[in-house]
């Protein structure tokens, strides 16, 4: 029996993974696997040149080099920052429980309280199940509509995936940049949110429950002692987190790599910049457009960006339209739904959209 | 003894095989309730799901746990009261 997970990232282990872990300890197999991880990485780029022209004896230059070298080394290279991160990500959310973000946020008023909410949703999981129960735990104890929906904005829009490829491709700057400008996009869009007076687009039996919250905001359930986690659980979260994002879209991976080398070994330069390049000033928010509608995941839409990317299209362009795949899916808006009506479902959706259009702006202005 | 398992839509049916899988192991009465409805999980203080509470104590929140662990939980709680 293998380890079987839900939409929500939750794992029932068996016994057999228990096994696997107890085999030497953790803080060394962690250190291997660093190790091995550190050794793939640095030796990808050589390792492409080997199969391209040693292994293959493909011609330098030719359609069927490049795509090869960017099958074997650019494509996994980012993939390798993406398991890393999610990895890390994945012990950080085992600290940062729902719980525990909202008594950081409750009674916190003003700049300080948007600016954490946006610090806090940056690696929290975002999916359509886990949404309304945060977003109804935050509005009763008392967080301002506003603050919930900083942090509702930032989940989707600062993603730990655009991270890896911005790291891997461009370094930290340019990946600190995009973190920066969306916690202070959603940040924004949080506090303009707030001015509109969101509250009448709650469903009402919400906005009851937001109305009594003040007083209630202090019997949170109290915890067992045995919901604490050991380390052993949180690395055990890590790589679920890691399992997850690539064993469940393993297909998305796949195509994503094939698609992504088509391109890049034969779609010529000269079409991809002229309507995904820099000069095409009107390309971001068409990215935007074609993008929100779709869903794909996040590992199968890094090789097709970069391999587009590779054949100068600008990157504010590439970036608004990857993250405009991943960032929102309808299902989610469909359970949204659910405790507020719709104009504010299109406030978040607008706030959203806006907000990728002006960063992938501010990219392709920079970059 | 009760135990409320509050679901809302992914690992609903794992948690609550779980939770009857657990009570049988552990041979102790209690009654499982499955709770869906949003308000009554917002007033129960719940914020992520599946999440699990054996006589109003919680005990796993945002994940399935184990079978063994709920016997563990189920048995520590017929034992209290």
């Amino acid at each position: 029996m293998s380890v079987t997970k839900n939409c929500c990232g939750d794992s029932i282990e068996s016994p057999k993974q228990r096994l696997l872990v107890k085999c030497c300890p953790l803080s060394l197999q962690i250190l291997l696997g660093l190790a091995i991880w550190i050794l793939v990485y640095v030796r990808l780029d050589s390792f492409a040149r080997w199969v391209t022209y040693d292994l293959l004896e493909f011609r330098k230059g030719g359609h069927l080099a490049g795509a090869t070298e960017f099958f074997v080394a650019d494509a996994p290279k980012v993939l390798m920052l993406l398991v890393l991160i999610t990895f890390v990500v994945g012990i950080t959310r085992t600290f940062l429980t729902p719980e525990r973000i909202r008594t950081m946020l409750a009674g916190r008023r003003g700049t300080y309280g948007y600016v954490l909410a946006a610090i806090l949703g940056v690696p929290t999981p975002f999916c359509s199940c886990s949404a309304i129960p945060l977003f109804l735990g935050f509005l009763q104890s008392g967080i301002p509509l506003g603050i919930t929906m900083s942090f509702l904005i930032s989940c989707p829009v600062v993603n730990e995936v655009a991270l890896a490829m911005l790291y891997g491709m461009y370094g930290w700057k340019i990946a600190g940049l995009y973190a920066t400008l969306g916690m202070a996009k959603a940040v924004v869009s949080g506090m303009l949110m707030a001015r509109m007076r969101p509250e009448r687009f709650l469903e009402p039996w919400v906005a009851q429950l937001q109305s009594s919250a003040r007083q209630a905001s202090t019997d949170a359930p109290s915890v067992d002692a045995s919901l604490v986690m050991t380390w052993s659980d949180r690395v055990a979260s890590g790589t679920t987190a890691v399992r997850e994002i690539l064993a469940g879209t393993w297909h998305y991976l796949v195509g994503g790599i094939a698609l992504g080398a088509m391109i890049y070994g034969y779609i010529p330069v000269a079409f991809v910049s002229r309507y995904m390049g820099k000069d095409a000033w009107w390309n971001v928010p068409v990215a935007v457009i074609i993008g929100l509608p779709l869903y794909a995941s996040a590992v199968g839409v890094i090789p097709i960006i970069q391999a587009v990317l590779a054949k100068g299209a600008a990157l504010g362009t590439s970036l608004a339209f990857m993250m405009s795949v991943i960032g929102i899916s309808v299902p989610e808006l469909v359970m949204l739904r659910r405790v507020i009506k719709m104009p504010l479902i299109w406030l978040f959706v607008g706030f959203v959209a806006l907000g990728i259009v002006i960063v992938g702006y501010i990219f392709n202005a920079l970059i | 003894m009760v135990i409320k398992v509050y679901v809302s839509c992914c690992g609903a049916d794992k948690a609550i095989a779980a939770v009857e899988e657990a009570v049988k192991q552990a041979g102790v009465e209690a009654r499982v309730e499955t709770v869906k409805d949003l308000a009554e999980m917002a007033k129960a203080g719940i914020m992520s799901t599946p999440a699990i509470k054996i006589d109003d104590q919680l005990v796993a929140s945002g994940r399935v746990p184990k079978v063994a662990e709920l016997v563990t939980w189920i048995m520590n709680a017929a034992s209290r009261a």
